[in-house]
């Protein structure tokens, strides 16, 4: 194995070079496509935004398949199908994100220039444009991340090896046929220095900080949907009448359950331990690094500790969504209430207990918030699973994906279906933690 | 129950302070007063042992300072209340007597006695943040005092209060004292009110903040 970090290898550079051109082609639709759906909706009506929010790259990847296969089949496997993947991706991200934003602007300050006599384009520059800045720099923070990780769409759409995005040549570089950590810590290298350095860049043009995508009201959007609830409810009746085996898709279903309950408890016990530890950047760790490099580190663990695949698979998982709850729940515990503590304290609450009575009932909202999303999240993931569980276990979404990769497109819509349901429930723990 | 104090002395980022050596006896009042900005209530949070504090503090002959805050029971109230936002004003009450156990039926009638004293039963459910400076100001004494404390540290306890409620107050905490006589060490915003008792008075000693004892 060669373990000299080889920064400036032509394979880095050309796999970067690859991964940067086409981030920016995909981002610039997505971000103009997402401003105009925000600045129409205000705020309101992004319902299916949201849910689409939470679907696996490999949907999207498939949604272009399908698409061009029908339209244009020579691009079904090149890049520019895994850029339109990621605009498709995009957009309901970063338009429910920017809608939010809009959304928690103080109304008044609009009334205000109305009132002065600004025009609708005044309006929307002065105020939705200009006042989200910092929400719209820290969505395409997030955005851009996603591309740089993309795993996924390209192995669907790209063909896998012949286009070496960073990710993808991560994976290369580290699959067991032929083990390269120098050239995958090369490449991870140069994907955590644009990510901190747009980090860096944003906080210093600034001054406001860059928290990334909270998932504040994504309960009560998806809470008023009952639509999708009830498709989904229809597609699961329909696979219990089609089929005469469902311990097929029950075992993958209760994994993805259990995996996405113990990741997001993970995760929230990494993130509070990197706060009370006084080591509060490791909870962001997971934002930094790339998932295949942490997948490998993990499994090297794994080898050394004779660790199953699923507490593993549960490590990876927490290592990754720490930092939702880092950015959701950190700036809550900063703005402490000393006062009230000390109260707590001196009527004859011991330390724990009042941390308990006064911190926790603030804190129990963003948590709950976040452990809903984080378990959707962990619920459609693919990749580590498909990178670790080896052959040992099938998550729903794994599960599906194979369905996809066998053109059992029809059996693949109804997992994808139950799936989507699966994210629904866990959706609505957000909408709990809202409240 | 009285409270002792020796030798006090608080350090603070550039500045020292002290005070005379003095007693509160129970049922007795001892009143903090200075100019603004001069340390009031520095004074008072190292009596409640939220600063560190030099000397000696004994409550009925015990000594306080390096005891765990929630072993003091000292009933409290801040210059800003404090009251637990997620908390309604009449859990906020009950709060020192929920930490300690279970509250009973007695507790309950006890505590909504006291907010009808106040004036505040038609919001006793009500969210504290919806309360006003003067009953926010009411709720604290209420829980301050429901608990059954040793000692009373209150600061600036009437800010907001009109004179119908600064009566009622009054009445309240005579009305508790006469049941238990605990000393009672506070802070006033006003000249005047005619509470009897000692007074600690801030002036300059040596270049340092002095507290000086004054006998009525």
């Amino acid at each position: 194995m060669d373990y000299r970090i080889r920064i400036f290898d032509p394979e880095v550079l050309s796999a970067l070079r690859l991964t940067l051109v086409w981030a920016v082609v995909a981002l610039l639709p997505a971000y103009a496509s997402a401003m105009v759906v925000a600045s129409m909706s205000r705020g309101r009506g992004l319902r299916p935004l949201r849910g689409l929010a939470v679907l696996p790259g490999m949907f999207y990847a498939w949604v272009v398949l399908v698409l061009l296969r029908r339209f244009a089949p020579d691009f079904r496997f090149s890049m520019v199908a895994v850029a339109l993947a990621w605009v498709l991706a995009g957009i309901p991200y970063l338009a429910v994100t920017f809608s939010e934003g809009i959304g928690d602007l103080d109304p008044r300050k609009r009334e205000a220039m109305m009132s002065l006599g600004a025009s609708r384009l005044r309006l929307w520059w002065h105020h939705d444009f200009l006042q989200t800045l910092p929400v719209q720099a820290s969505a395409l923070l997030q955005q851009l991340w996603y591309i740089l990780t993309s795993f996924s769409i390209v192995m669907i759409l790209g063909g896998g090896p012949p286009h070496e995005t960073l990710e993808v040549a991560v994976y290369t570089s580290m699959r067991l046929d032929r083990v390269d950590p120098g050239l995958a810590a090369a490449l991870a290298f140069w994907q955590a220095l644009i990510l901190i350095s747009l980090r860096f860049a944003i906080r210093r043009l600034r001054s406001a900080p860059v928290t990334g995508f909270t998932p504040r009201h994504a309960g009560e959007r998806t809470g008023r949907s009952p639509v999708v609830v009830w498709i989904s409810m229809f597609a699961m009746v329909l696979l219990l009448a089609t089929r005469q085996e469902p311990q097929e898709w029950i075992r993958p279903l209760f994994t993805s359950v259990s995996l996405a309950v113990l990741s997001a408890t993970g995760a929230l016990l990494l993130a509070l331990a990197a706060y009370f530890s006084g080591w509060r950047g490791l909870a962001e760790i997971g934002a930094w690094i790339s998932p295949m490099i942490l997948s490998w580190i993990c499994w090297s663990v794994s080898m050394r500790w004779n660790l199953g695949s699923l507490p593993v698979l549960v490590l990876i998982q927490s290592v990754l969504f720490s930092p939702w709850f880092a950015r959701s729940v950190f700036p809550i515990l900063d703005r402490k209430r000393t006062g009230e503590i000390e109260a707590a304290r001196l009527l004859g609450a011991p330390a724990a207990s009042a941390w308990i009575h006064v911190e926790w009932p603030r804190v129990r909202g963003p948590v709950l918030s976040v452990a809903g999303w984080v378990a959707a999240l962990s619920v459609m993931e693919v990749s580590s699973v498909m990178w670790f569980s080896r052959g040992d276990f099938d998550t729903l979404s794994s599960w599906v994906q194979n369905l996809f990769l066998r053109f059992r497109i029809d059996e693949a819509g109804v997992g994808f279906a139950i799936l989507g349901l699966l994210a629904y429930a866990f959706l609505w723990l957000t909408e709990k933690g809202g409240k | 129950m009285s409270f002792e104090c020796r030798g006090l002395r608080v350090e603070g980022p550039g500045f020292q302070m002290t005070a005379d050596d003095f007693d509160v006896g129970p049922g007795e009042w001892l009143e903090i007063s200075a100019p603004s900005g001069f340390g009031k209530s520095t004074l008072l949070r190292s009596l409640m042992g939220l600063t560190p504090v030099e000397g000696q503090l004994r409550v009925s002959g015990v000594e306080m300072n390096g005891q765990p805050l929630h072993r003091r029971r000292f009933g409290v109230v801040f210059q800003d209340q404090a009251l637990f936002a997620h908390l309604n004003a009449l859990d906020n009450a009950l709060f020192g007597l929920r930490i300690r156990g279970r509250v009973s039926d007695g507790d309950r009638a006890r505590a909504e006695d006291a907010f009808r004293k106040l004036g505040l039963l038609d919001r006793i459910r009500a969210p504290v943040d919806e309360l006003s400076g003067g009953e926010r100001q009411r709720v604290a004494l209420i829980r301050a005092v429901l608990f059954g404390p040793v000692l009373l540290l209150l600061d600036e306890p009437f800010k907001g209060l009109d004179a119908e409620h600064l009566r009622s107050v009054m009445d309240y905490l005579q009305s508790f004292q006469s049941e238990s006589p605990v000393p009672v060490v506070w802070i006033s915003h006003l000249h005047g009110t005619g509470v009897p008792g000692k007074r600690l008075v801030g002036g300059d000693r040596n270049g340092h903040r002095h507290f000086q004892l004054h006998h009525p």
